[in-house]
């Protein structure tokens, strides 16, 4: 246990160190190699600092599995998730994301919405964000780039509606990746709503495509 | 991560069998204008296949990227093939209710683009007839090892997603499009 945490705490750590840029132009993805004037930090110092990280989350491990080990004897989740928040905000310093037993107490929530469907429509039923993001790919008022005129010219011939529908919505999770912020601690949370023509289908899925497939590609 | 589906007022194809045709050569490759997805398409040209080639493009320096790697494969094969650029992002227009700024500084960026370019790839596929959907990654990155860089990386190609992405697209009764995973190390 107290090696797999140094390893989570370890990725947590290079993670951050990679995302640190000036510039929102940045590549980020590489700024983890390279010095602030932008020289290549010698593949020696790079190891000897990944080294050195991964003393220090050895130690926060360490503090760490105590609150751990207290928490898995608790009966209740509640107690539980106080207990791992306690740990957390005493090793690492920053307090957890709202508990799933709290958030499962509120109405749906929705942080990303398709379409310009009134505010006061949807609030019948979900619990919208305050930072609501809304993504409209069609129509006068469209604020996305996604043009499925140019893959229909590409192949030849119009799409079929249920590939629409999937297109559209890879497309809507991207755009939910790339606008939905993180907390410090990386958590996050993504509530979509989409319309699609064959609803049934899709309804289907839906499960599959929160906790297996997305949830663990997009990192929440 | 949930999404939740309502229902959109347009008319529907009908959803029947889609049977694509068993002997073809014809394959979709994702060309996302990097090392290995290059070397991925060299080898689908090597290979016989007939590709086509399909980038997605998040900005206009990236689509030249990925212009120039095709011109050059296309060069050096001497092969002639198909290759669509889908460009896609928050709208440049300076009216409307609901524009979209600048998307936030974040440490973990765009892991559901690769999503969203398997889609892409698949609906290409799918419209095209071809059987095969050609993904090239590193090996290291296409496991996602814990406590390696490769960990942050993409996981679209990863065999428990792709498993579970032809289940759901199954589902949706969208399957006939069969994945392939290479990995190249």
């Amino acid at each position: 246990m107290k090696l797999f945490l140094r390893y989570w705490f370890f990725y947590l750590a290079i993670t951050n160190l990679r995302a640190k840029r000036s510039s929102r132009e940045a590549d980020y993805g590489f700024s983890y190699h390279f010095s602030g004037n932008g020289e290549l930090v010698s593949l020696e110092s790079q190891i000897s600092f990944r080294d050195d990280i991964s003393e220090q989350c050895h130690r926060i491990a360490n503090l760490f599995v105590p609150y751990l080990l207290k928490s898995m004897k608790k009966s209740s989740p509640s107690h539980a998730a106080k207990k791992l928040a306690e740990g957390l905000l005493n090793t690492l310093g920053f307090e957890p994301p709202q508990s799933p037993v709290e958030q499962e107490a509120a109405r749906p929530c929705l942080n990303v919405v398709v379409g310009s469907r009134p505010r006061r429509t949807l609030e019948i039923d979900y619990d919208l964000s305050d930072n609501l993001i809304r993504i409209l790919p069609y129509g006068q008022n469209r604020n996305v780039s996604f043009n499925l005129a140019l893959l229909e010219s590409f192949v030849g011939h119009e799409f079929h509606t249920l590939v629409k529908d999937l297109l559209e919505i890879g497309f809507i999770v991207y755009m939910a990746d790339l606008y939905i912020e993180r907390q410090p601690n990386l958590a996050r949370r993504i509530d979509v709503l989409i319309p699609v023509r064959h609803l049934k289908a899709w309804q289907q899925v839906e499960p599959q495509l929160d906790v297996l497939s997305l949830s663990w590609v997009g990192m929440m | 991560m949930t999404i939740r589906f309502i229902q959109r007022k347009e008319t529907c194809d009908e959803i029947h069998d889609f049977t694509l045709p068993e002997n073809s050569n014809k394959c979709c490759c994702l060309l996302s204008g990097g090392l290995d997805s290059a070397v991925g398409a060299m080898w689908t040209l090597n290979q016989g296949f007939d590709p086509i080639f399909v980038s997605h493009s998040s900005s206009p320096a990236l689509s030249d990227i990925q212009t120039c790697v095709a011109k050059g494969i296309a060069q050096v094969s001497g092969r002639e093939f198909r290759h669509i650029i889908f460009p896609t992002g928050r709208s440049k227009k300076r009216r409307g209710s609901y524009r979209l700024g600048a998307p936030p500084a974040s440490p973990l960026v765009q892991h559901l683009r690769s999503f969203f370019f398997l889609i892409l790839a698949t609906a290409i596929a799918f419209e095209t007839e071809c059987r095969r959907v050609y993904i090239f990654e590193n090996g290291p990155l296409a496991l996602n090892p814990l406590a390696s860089e490769a960990h942050t990386n993409i996981r679209t190609v990863h065999p428990l997603f792709l498993q579970e992405f032809r289940s759901t697209t199954g589902a949706a009764q969208i399957s006939t499009a069969r994945l392939k995973r290479a990995v190249k190390h």
